[in-house]
């Protein structure tokens, strides 16, 4: 007879605990005895069999399963997304870079729609694919404005954003065309490449990757994509008439054609009080810098001479 | 008990001491009058003169493009001097008409000719309110003659006037009711018989008791026109918290007071109707309230459309001391850096502050105030924070454009966040955002 457990244990003094060790290894005993006298396969074949038989059925449930649902995946899409970035920018305009390598293998996409990845990306892709990659010019983000120095016309106290600053008659500054300053463009760069520097948008063309987010966030238009040997640019966009846009910014374009006039290229036209170029036709050769009255018309040569982003090395040595 | 809106307000300092004993005066036309062709929600008039016109008052300058649209008339006798494309200042790009008055007052043929008011039907009020260029005065400018005209299907039984004025500062629709309270009840009848309605309901804020007694002495022998006095609450102007407050009838979000059989016009609508239809004059002046403590002589004016803001300012006195300028009130006006602009339709006021906030917005803290008294149950605490954080296919679900921008939540906020600035931004990001999925769903 086993006495119950819980009744001789707890709440008794030390003497008659000693007895209840007792008779309870008298009752282990009497247990091994009887486990002797049980065999085995008295009581496991039922679990056997009904575990058997039910790990049988699921497993014949998951391969029917897996032969029925079956996706195919590709192998190249995941090869294609070890190629790409991974920074998941959307600069292909898909929701990430997984999304572009379905895209790539499925034909919607080209091999070279990685802007960011630049022509090592595409080649990587293209050799994926067992296609060659057209070459694509290296691309940076342009800022069409310099007016750093350009002065408020009312005080400003709302959402500090460039895009709801420009629902209010075309933001706080003087010029409504140029930049205001908010720095939407920084707040979406995923590459670390725009920053602001005493409240005016710089672009680090070293990281830069146009990926085209600046393009987009900016609610004024200042930013273009423009191919990396493209070093001339009008850093201006106001359609204003020459006076109104010298009194609001030092460095605004003020339409006096002489940049039209010296372009040996035919690629410099003044349409609507600002100077636009026609990258197609533009040599680069800045005498159109030279000549501009108000600083507007600025070479990018040096700086990116000096930033050792051009001349752009290729792997044949060739530009 | 009077009557009142049910859902949140808030109750702004009202400030209308320092106009409201100012009787209307008409202000001389000034020497240029500058004429957007859009000065109405919907599409922009076209322009019908050339520089070098000679054009007569009341001469359709610019004609209806639409039925969503309405004419713009010339508000003065004179020569256009030139066209120019402008920024209006709720930043839309149009033609801006500038005329160069000849000081002769010279009026354009039909202009201003008697029309005996209980001889014409509902299609003739119908086509004179379109062909006037009416719109809502209360400060939407929504053409009337659209609202005049509603679908079929959609019986109207209750016609609402609007009299409670209830921004701040504004006291122009309290003088036109005391002043012209004949008039104003003519041109509510004209409504009426438009629509075919029996019933109108008059609402006016119980701060304007003078205005309430001058329409209930107008109305006395009207039976099927009633005059409410209401508890003053901001915005019981509102079309739909009118409607709550006067008919217990709720407008659903994202439909029309027509929905529910109720259409509200403002006051100086229904007075601009009038003249319209009584005298064939265009909508070619309304009143405008210049006020607040930079103006040295605070008043109720009749301007020319077209006329500057600057000529107001510069004939009612201006303090060096302004810090701002606003045309509307001062809840849902909107603030202008340049006071040459022109008055245009959905002027009601000009106000010069001295003294304005200075907003350092801080973070949301929580406190559920902006819910408390968002007029339209809106949850704004949660719209800023999804409009803080981008998230633009939220903003449809969270009724951000149910939010008629009445800046109840702005004024109440603890935080002092700009919480309509927000949702404006918030309306323009979702039409851009919309304009993008439709294009990606093309290609």
């Amino acid at each position: 007879m086993i006495p119950p457990r819980g009744d001789t244990i707890f709440g008794f003094t030390s003497y008659e605990s000693r007895v209840t060790s007792h008779e309870l290894r008298v009752t282990s005993y009497e247990l091994r005895v009887t486990s002797h006298e049980l065999r085995v396969t008295d009581f496991m074949f039922p679990p056997l069999l009904i575990l058997g038989f039910l790990g049988l059925l699921f497993g014949l449930g998951l391969y029917v399963a897996s032969r029925v649902f079956r996706v195919h995946i590709d192998a190249r899409i995941s090869r294609i997304e070890h190629a790409l970035p991974g920074s998941n920018c959307g600069a292909c305009g898909l929701g990430g870079c997984g999304a572009l390598a379905k895209a790539i293998v499925h034909g919607s996409a080209e091999v070279t729609a990685c802007i960011p990845g630049g022509q090592s990306v595409a080649d990587l892709i293209a050799d994926v694919m067992g296609v060659e990659a057209a070459q694509t010019d290296k691309e940076v983000a342009v800022l069409h404005c310099n007016g750093r120095d350009v002065e408020d016309r009312y005080i400003y106290e709302g959402v500090r954003t460039c895009f709801a600053a420009n629902l209010l008659q075309g933001g706080p500054k003087l010029c409504t065309y140029g930049c205001i300053g908010f720095g939407d463009c920084a707040d979406v760069c995923p590459f670390d490449a725009l920053h602001m520097v005493d409240g005016f948008p710089v672009v680090d063309e070293a990281k830069c990757t146009a990926c085209g987010k600046c393009v987009k966030a900016c609610p004024k238009g200042l930013f273009d994509l423009i191919p990396l040997g493209k070093l001339v640019h009008v850093r201006c966009v106001s359609r204003d008439k020459g006076a109104v846009t010298r009194k609001a910014c030092a460095v605004g374009c003020i339409g006096c054609k002489k940049c039209e006039k010296v372009c040996p290229f035919d690629a410099v036209r003044i349409e609507n009080n600002i100077a636009i170029f026609d990258y197609e036709k533009c040599t680069s050769c800045g005498k159109c810098v030279k000549e501009c009255p108000t600083g507007t018309i600025i070479n990018y040569r040096p700086m990116r001479k000096k930033l050792g982003i051009w001349p752009v090395k290729t792997v044949n040595g060739e530009r | 008990m009077m009557k009142t809106f049910r859902t949140g307000g808030v109750h702004p300092p009202e400030m209308k001491q320092l106009s409201e004993k100012m009787a209307l005066e008409r202000v001389e036309a000034p020497e240029l009058v500058v004429l957007p062709v859009s000065q109405h929600i919907g599409a922009p008039a076209k322009t019908i003169v050339a520089v070098g016109d000679v054009v007569a008052k009341g001469q359709v300058i610019a004609e209806a493009n639409g039925f969503v649209s309405v004419p713009v008339h010339a508000s003065v006798s004179g020569k256009v001097k030139a066209i120019e494309q402008r920024t209006t200042p709720l930043g839309k790009v149009c033609d801006h008409i500038i005329i160069e008055n000849d000081g002769e007052d010279r009026l354009a043929e039909g202009v201003g000719e008697a029309r005996d008011v209980t001889n014409v039907s509902p299609k003739q009020i119908k086509a004179i309110v379109r062909d006037a260029g009416i719109v809502g005065m209360g400060g939407a400018a929504f053409p009337t003659h659209v609202k005049l005209s509603p679908p079929d299907d959609r019986p109207i039984d209750l016609v609402l006037l609007n009299g409670v004025e209830c921004e701040p500062y504004l006291t122009c629709d309290h003088r036109l009711m005391l002043e012209r309270a004949g008039d104003v009840v003519a041109g509510l009848r004209l409504i009426m018989k438009a629509l075919g309605v029996e019933r109108a309901i008059i609402g006016i804020e119980a701060n304007k008791p003078d205005a309430y007694e001058a329409m209930v002495a107008a109305t006395k022998d009207d039976a099927g026109i009633s005059v409410s006095l209401l508890t003053v609450k901001y915005p019981q102007g509102a079309e739909k918290q009118l409607i709550d407050a006067l008919a217990g009838r709720e407008v659903p979000p994202g439909r029309l007071p027509l929905d529910v059989g109720v259409v509200v016009h403002n006051v100086a609508t229904a007075h601009a109707i009038f003249e319209a239809v009584s005298k064939s004059m265009p909508l070619i002046a309304r009143p405008v309230t210049v006020t607040g403590e930079g103006i040295e002589r605070p008043a109720n004016l009749i301007v020319p459309l077209g006329t500057s803001i600057r000529d107001l300012l510069v004939r009612q006195g201006v303090s060096p001391k302004t810090k701002k300028l606003i045309l509307g009130g001062p809840m849902m006006g909107i603030a202008v850096p340049d006071p040459d602009i022109p008055v245009v339709k959905g002027t009601s006021g000009v106000l010069a502050l001295t003294k304005i906030p200075r907003y350092l917005p801080g973070p949301c803290l929580r406190c559920g105030k902006c819910i408390e008294v968002c007029p339209l149950r809106g949850m704004a605490a949660e719209m800023v924070a999804a409009i803080e954080a981008g998230e633009v296919e939220k903003y449809e679900h969270l009724h951000v454009l149910d939010c008629m921008e009445c800046g109840t939540c702005t004024f109440a906020c603890p935080s002092q966040r700009p919480i309509v600035h927000y949702v404006k931004r918030a309306k323009a990001e979702l039409a851009a955002w919309k304009a993008e999925q439709k294009h990606k769903e093309k290609t």
